[in-house]
C-alpha cells in the first residue's frame, strides 16, 4: 500500500520534533504522580471484597447479642461450620490471588499481559461465585428453619395436624418463599457485580478476544 | 543505589522520549489525552525498570511497556473528551476533496490509523517504526505468521478506508 510507505517514511523522517520536549526535570516530575491502571482497580476492589468478608465474619463474633438469632433457632453449629469453611475457602483463594497478582507484569508480551489480568480476576470471580454460592445455601436453609418457628405457622401447622389435613402445602408455601426470596437477593447482587465488572473489563477483553483470533 | 537507578532511567527516557510520544499520537486525539498517557506510560516503564537487565535494547525494551500500557493498562481519564464521532465526520469531508499531494495523504493516512481497533494501531506503530515480523510477534505475543496476515490484513483495511 502507497499511502503506507509514504506515511512510513514520513515517520522514519522524524516529523515528530513538532512533540513537546521533556526535560529531566520534567521526567522527575512525572515520576511521583500516580498511577491509574485497571490492574491498579482490580487489586484494589478485590482487596476490599477479601477484607469485607474478614470483616463481616469477625463484626458477627463480636457484636453477637443476646438475643443471637442463630441461637434462638439452635443453628450454632452450622454458623459454625459455615464460619470455618468460608474463611479455609477465603485463605486458599487469597494465596492464589497474590500469586497471579504477581505474575502482573508490563514487560511481558501483549498477550501473556492480558491472560495473566484474567486470571486474577477470574480467581476473584470464582471465589465471590463460591460465596454466592455457600450464602445462598444457607440463606434458604435459615429463612426455612426461622419460618418454621415463627408462631403463626407452628399454630397453623398444630391446626392441621389435629385436624387430621396434609401438611404438605405449608411445608411447600415455606420452602418456595425461601427460595425465591434467596434467588432474588443473591440475583440482585450477582447482577450488580458482574456488571460493574462487565464494564472494567470491556476494554481488556475486547482486545484479548482479538488478539485470541489471530492465533486461532 | 535507587537515586542513581533513577538517574539512569530519567536519562534514557529523556533520550527515548519520542517513542512514547509516537505511540501516545498513534492512541490519544487531543493534548490532554496525549499528556495523561504519557504519563501512565512514563510510571509504568519506571515501575518495570529494576527487571530491565540490559540484555535487551532499552527502546525495544520500551515499546513493549509503552504498548502494553496504551493497549492493557491504562484507563481514559475522566477528562478525555471522545473525540472520534467528530474525527470521522471531518475525515469524511476530507475524502471526498481527496487530492495528490504527499500532506494531503499523510493526513489522510493518520485519521484512518484513528479507525483501527487497539490492537491494529500497536501493529501499524511497530510497522511504521520499522520493526522486523519477529520482534512485532514477540512484542504481541502472537507467531510471526499470524502477525504478517494480520498487517496484510490491516493493510487492505486502511485502503479501504482511504478509498472513497
Amino acid at each position: 500500500m502507497e499511502e503506507l510507505e509514504l506515511l512510513k517514511k514520513d515517520w522514519q523522517k522524524g516529523k515528530t520534533d513538532d512533540f513537546p520536549k521533556l526535560t529531566k526535570g520534567d521526567i522527575y516530575k512525572l515520576l511521583l504522580k500516580k498511577s491509574s491502571t485497571s490492574v491498579k482497580w482490580i487489586f484494589i476492589v478485590s482487596v476490599i471484597e477479601f477484607f469485607v468478608s474478614i470483616v463481616g465474619v469477625i463484626a458477627y463474633k463480636f457484636f453477637k447479642s443476646e438475643n443471637d438469632p442463630y441461637q434462638k433457632l439452635d443453628m450454632v453449629s452450622e454458623v459454625m461450620l459455615l464460619e470455618v469453611v468460608s474463611f479455609v475457602i477465603l485463605i486458599y483463594f487469597m494465596y492464589r490471588f497474590f500469586t497471579y497478582y504477581r505474575s502482573i507484569s508490563a514487560t511481558e508480551s501483549a498477550k501473556a499481559l492480558m491472560e495473566n489480568i484474567m486470571k486474577t480476576r477470574k480467581t476473584v470471580r470464582l471465589y465471590i461465585t463460591i460465596m454466592l454460592g455457600i450464602s445462598a445455601v444457607f440463606l434458604v436453609y435459615f429463612l426455612i428453619v426461622s419460618m418454621l418457628s415463627t408462631p403463626d405457622i407452628q399454630d397453623l401447622l398444630t391446626e392441621k395436624i389435629n385436624a387430621g389435613d396434609s401438611t404438605f402445602g405449608i411445608y411447600t408455601l415455606v420452602v418456595g418463599i425461601s427460595l425465591l426470596l434467596t434467588a432474588f437477593l443473591i440475583g440482585l447482587a450477582a447482577l450488580l457485580y458482574f456488571l460493574f465488572y462487565g464494564l472494567f473489563l470491556r476494554k481488556l477483553k475486547r482486545n484479548y478476544k482479538e488478539l485470541k483470533q489471530l492465533d486461532f | 543505589m535507587t537515586k542513581e537507578l533513577e538517574h539512569q532511567f530519567v536519562e534514557e527516557l529523556e533520550k527515548h522520549q519520542n517513542i512514547v510520544h509516537k505511540v501516545c499520537r498513534i492512541y490519544t486525539s487531543d493534548q490532554d489525552a496525549h499528556n495523561d498517557l504519557f504519563q501512565e506510560i512514563t510510571i509504568q516503564l519506571w515501575k518495570a525498570y529494576p527487571k530491565f537487565r540490559g540484555d535487551a535494547k532499552f527502546s525495544t525494551w520500551m515499546y513493549r511497556v509503552a504498548l502494553n500500557t496504551a493497549i492493557t493498562l491504562y484507563r481514559k481519564s475522566k477528562r478525555t473528551v471522545d473525540t472520534s464521532s467528530y474525527e470521522n465526520f471531518e475525515f469524511k469531508i476530507q475524502s471526498e476533496e481527496y487530492d495528490d499531494s504527499e500532506e494531503q495523504q499523510l493526513k489522510v493516512m493518520y485519521k484512518a490509523i484513528k479507525q483501527l481497533s487497539d490492537i491494529e494501531k500497536a501493529l501499524v506503530f511497530l510497522y511504521l517504526e520499522d520493526k522486523s515480523y519477529r520482534e512485532i510477534s514477540e512484542t504481541m505475543g502472537i507467531t510471526e505468521v499470524n502477525a504478517r496476515v494480520k498487517m496484510n490484513r490491516i493493510k487492505t483495511k486502511l485502503k479501504q478506508i482511504v478509498t472513497p
